[in-house]
């Protein structure tokens, strides 16, 4: 339980550094006092911190959390490390659909976002699965097929947004980079609302996560309903790729790196991973944020393309680590 | 045979557009390049110098392709895939957001050294650990690389809409407004480095038989792997240049070109050559036949690789690895 | 605490495959209780498909698999794994998994969804563990093991399992000889303390040394059945692997022991 503390107290540190930081750098102590009572801070103080970079720093956790709790779900029932949501096409499926919806924006409401990236990452999904299916499935034909469903996705994203106009596609650039820019509280509370129902069903699932790591022919063994639980795996990954997505783009390699730090500070348990990649995979996200940001100030990165710039090398590392196999 | 058709298909592609030039007219007009008649402008103003960046890129990317499939023993590699072309493009993009000077054709010594740059990190990447490249380890690598360029490229872009509305096309591999001073100069790199590719072709055979055989032939596998990479990074440098980062046609081309004439690279570099070309030329040419539209050449080529690469990944791996792990 | 206790395993007319001919014809086989049985025949002769469907890891193409007069495949899945225990060919443990976690999953058919992990669970694991000898390994990784002791914790999953029937497909395979013994060793003492094992096995004599009833198949068919020394003779040998073999006893133990003869 100390693990969960500390990691705890580490996200804790990391919002309140998220929201004292930016143009304006606020003392912690405003920050904590605008955040505990807003009506003794100063009202700029409070004014900044409840409308705009709270609502930013909650949203990085979220997705944070769904893209990290999606990415062990995956790399548990393909059992493959280095499968995510990311790098295997999920993530590219459901920015299709966002992609269409932001260049088409004007015919298509914004409430219909996660619906249609939800569907984006659930066709996907399925996609990659029925392709993979050979007389049971292969992690590496899931793995490379994912990858070839991505580059498709992809190809027809960019074709997408050279539909619009200069600034469609630069929305649609700066959206399918992966920005924590447009964070605000409606969209915050949708994501949060996408996502409590998948996380349950993952997390109330971990014992069958369990059993995935070990194989089909394992799990039936023991008695496990395999592609229903797969099934049932499947869909709640979608829909957490899928709200993260929609709310803030594809943000790359959090779902690959989360789970593997998670798992060296509480294990491979699943009942423990879970919420430990959870909470690990919202830190990432809020440190690449805040690095996005402060780095080369007052030029903004989109918080993607710092952790896409973090994830090469840390990929490199898996590599290393795994180099005798 | 195969270069009659591609000739016929050049021809065909000339006659397609916002206007349609009839075959007799188009004769006529080729036939006098200093004519005034508006046929005749579209044609060396518009199409000539689109044709010929379609079947530069093309062979260009197929040869790199075949070539990088021999040198990594992988018969998943193409420039697109691991990574080559966005080390191209981002390097493009950074130098012109940065100097403001208009894309010229001193460009591809950029593109050379991002391309380069690119090849090597995937490499290195790819090849870390006692397994060696393996082609899973090796696309993984690619797509990582890839995918931290596009990333980076997007940044600069966001930031220099200026920038931004002058490559976007050119970013998803479109062959719109090329003009005959941008083509002309890369058609000599080009010619220059397929010309050594043809030459040097029974080397890549041997290559292609594994580092083990090929050192037992008596290679020096340095030397050969220095070239074939130096090989790779001039042509699909040049090609990006051309043609924007185009995936998959080195990918799909040379799977081809071996299926049909068998694994030696004096039949394969060739047959890639024409191959690539006809393949490059066609997947341009034809959305603008059958669709009258206007859809970028690397979309076309996605939406034919891509569906090819999940066929290749379906047949190499088989049934008995559910419980392998990839690295 | 089992309804189905003495309950036995059978195969009526069963034919399985893999979609294209079928592998299994026609077998009809009932497991005997409180035996070890071994599985013996030349590659793709059907033992390993013939054993997973037994186990229900695979369906029947015709015919049934009943367990106590019930058939398998209207049994739910958990309740099957309540009796019958399956390790299937080459399990790959993920990294980092420790032996006491990968034993601590053979509960999974005994608990619900949200139940907690009870003192009978706890039991059934430390037994497991005492009785594969594995219980000092509980906190090594799986990867850090010798083959033997590697399989012998495998085997302690399918024992937490708590069912009267142990089905084993190739067990020994990929290891050295000791380890075949260390393994086979444990498989007989199991058998010993009253479990019904069948294993599929590839080497003659050692199933001739250690299991009380060996079955010969050929071509998706049963051959031969009996003890050691009913089933392994040299004109068995000769029809089913089509083997010219000298068949001697050991002097020690008894078992039969086959010496090919190299093909003139």
């Amino acid at each position: 339980m100390t693990r969960f503390a500390v990691l705890i107290v580490v996200l804790a540190a990391a919002m309140v550094a998220s929201v004292a930081m930016g143009e304006l750098n606020l003392a912690p102590r405003d920050v904590i006092s605008a955040l505990t009572a807003p009506e003794t801070a100063p009202p700029y103080v409070a004014m900044i911190v409840n409308d705009l970079r709270l609502p930013r720093a909650i949203m990085a956790l979220l997705v944070g959390a769904a893209l990290a709790v999606a990415g062990t779900a995956t790399q548990a029932i393909m059992r493959n490390p280095l499968a995510e949501p990311g790098l295997i096409g999920i993530n590219s499926g459901a920015a299709l659909m966002a992609v269409i919806v932001i260049v088409e924006t004007g015919t298509l409401p914004d409430r219909l976002m996660p619906v249609l990236s939800f569907a984006g990452a659930l066709g996907m999904s399925v996609l990659i699965y029925a392709l993979a299916w050979r007389e049971g499935t292969s992690s590496l034909r899931i793995i490379l097929i994912g990858i070839g469903l991505g580059a498709l996705a992809g190809a027809a994203a960019t074709f997408v947004s050279l539909m619009g106009d200069v600034a469609a596609a630069q929305r649609a650039m700066t959206w399918l980079a992966g920005s924590l820019q447009d964070s605000r509280w409606p969209k915050v509370v949708t994501l949060a609302a996408w996502s409590v129902l998948p996380f349950a069903v993952l997390w109330g699932l971990a014992r069958e996560l369990d059993l995935f790591r070990m194989g089909d022919e394992v799990g039936q063994g023991l008695g496990q309903n395999v592609d229903l639980m797969r099934g049932v795996i499947i869909l709640a990954c979608a829909a957490l790729a899928g709200a993260a997505v929609a709310a803030t783009g594809p943000v790359a390699f959090v779902g690959l790196a989360a789970p593997h730090i998670a798992r060296k500070i509480v294990g491979a348990s699943h009942r423990l991973l879970i919420p430990a990649a959870a909470l690990t995979g919202a830190i990432l996200v809020l440190l690449a944020d805040i690095a996005a940001r402060r780095l080369l100030a007052p030029v903004q990165l989109p918080v993607g393309v710092m952790t896409a710039i973090l994830g090469a090398p840390f990929f490199g590392w898996l590599l290393w680590t795994r180099r005798n196999e | 045979m195969l270069a009659l058709a591609l000739v016929a298909l050049s021809l065909w592609s000339l006659t397609v557009g916002a206007s349609a030039i009839p075959l007799r007219d188009l004769i006529t007009a080729l036939t006098d390049p200093y004519g005034a008649s508006r046929d005749s402008i579209v044609l060396f103003q518009v199409r000539l110098p689109r044709l010929l960046a379609a079947l530069s890129a093309g062979s260009a990317l197929a040869v790199a392709g075949a070539i990088m499939q021999a040198l990594t023993g992988n018969p998943l590699a193409d420039p697109g895939l691991l990574g080559v072309n966005a080390g191209a493009a981002f390097a493009i993009v950074t130098v012109l957001s940065l100097t403001r000077i208009p894309a010229g054709p001193e460009l591809v010594w950029v593109g050379f050294l991002g391309a380069a740059t690119a090849a090597l990190a995937v490499y290195a990447l790819g090849s870390v650990g006692r397994s060696g490249t393996t082609p899973v380890k090796l696309v993984l690598a690619g797509v990582v690389v890839g995918s931290l360029l596009i990333s980076l490229t997007t940044t600069v872009l966001l930031h220099d809409s200026g920038t931004l509305d002058e490559v976007r096309f050119w970013t998803a591999g479109s062959l719109k407004n090329r003009r005959m001073a941008d083509v002309l100069p890369m058609m000599s790199y080009l010619l220059v480095a397929l010309a050594v590719a043809v030459s040097l072709a029974s080397q890549f055979t041997s290559l292609s038989l594994g580092a083990e055989i090929a050192r037992g032939l008596g290679q020096n596998l340095a030397l050969w792997r220095a070239v074939s990479a130096a090989i790779v990074v001039a042509l699909a440098g040049t090609a990006v240049v051309v043609a924007g980062p185009l995936g998959f046609v080195g990918l799909v081309v040379p799977h081809i070109a071996r299926m049909s004439a068998g694994p030696d690279y004096r039949w394969t570099i060739p047959l890639c050559l024409l191959g690539g070309a006809m393949l490059t030329l066609l997947a341009d040419t034809l959305p603008r036949a059958l669709l009258d539209r206007d859809i970028p050449v690397g979309v076309t080529m996605a939406v034919i690789g891509a569906p090819f690469f999940i066929h290749l990944a379906r047949r190499r791996t088989g049934r008995n690895n559910a419980t392998g792990a990839a690295a | 605490m089992n309804n189905s206790a003495g309950a036995i395993l059978t195969a009526q007319d069963l034919w399985a495959g893999y979609g294209g001919a079928p592998v299994v014809r026609g077998v009809d086989f009932a497991v005997a209780p409180g035996r070890l049985t071994a599985i013996l025949g030349p590659n793709g002769c059907g033992k390993s498909t013939l054993l997973r469907t037994l186990a229900g890891l695979q369906k029947a193409e015709r015919g049934e698999v009943t367990l106590g007069g019930r058939p398998i495949a209207r049994m739910g899945s958990k309740a099957l794994a309540r009796v019958v225990s399956v390790l299937a060919q080459n399990s790959v443990a993920p990294e980092r998994l420790t032996v006491g976690d990968l034993v601590r999953q053979g509960r999974y058919p005994h608990r619900g969804l949200f139940s907690m992990w009870s003192s009978s669970d706890q039991a059934a694991v430390d037994e497991a563990l005492e009785m594969t000898g594995t219980a000092h390994l509980a906190d090594r990784a799986m990867e850090t093991l010798s083959g033997g002791q590697r399989q012998r914790a495998w085997i302690a999953m399918t024992l937490a399992q708590q069912g009267e029937i142990l089905l084993l497909d190739e067990p020994t395979t990929f290891l050295d000889p000791a380890h075949q013994l260390e393994v086979l060793g444990l498989i007989r003492a199991l058998s010993e303390a009253g479990k019904t094992v069948v294993t599929v096995l590839h080497d003659l004599n050692l199933a001739a040394e250690f299991a009380g009833e060996v079955v010969l198949m050929r071509e998706g068919e049963i051959r031969a059945r009996g003890t050691p020394r009913e089933a392994l003779t040299e004109a068995t040998l000769a029809q089913v692997f089509g083997l010219s073999a000298l068949v001697v006893t050991n002097p020690e133990t008894g078992a039969p022991v086959c010496l090919p003869r190299a093909p003139q």
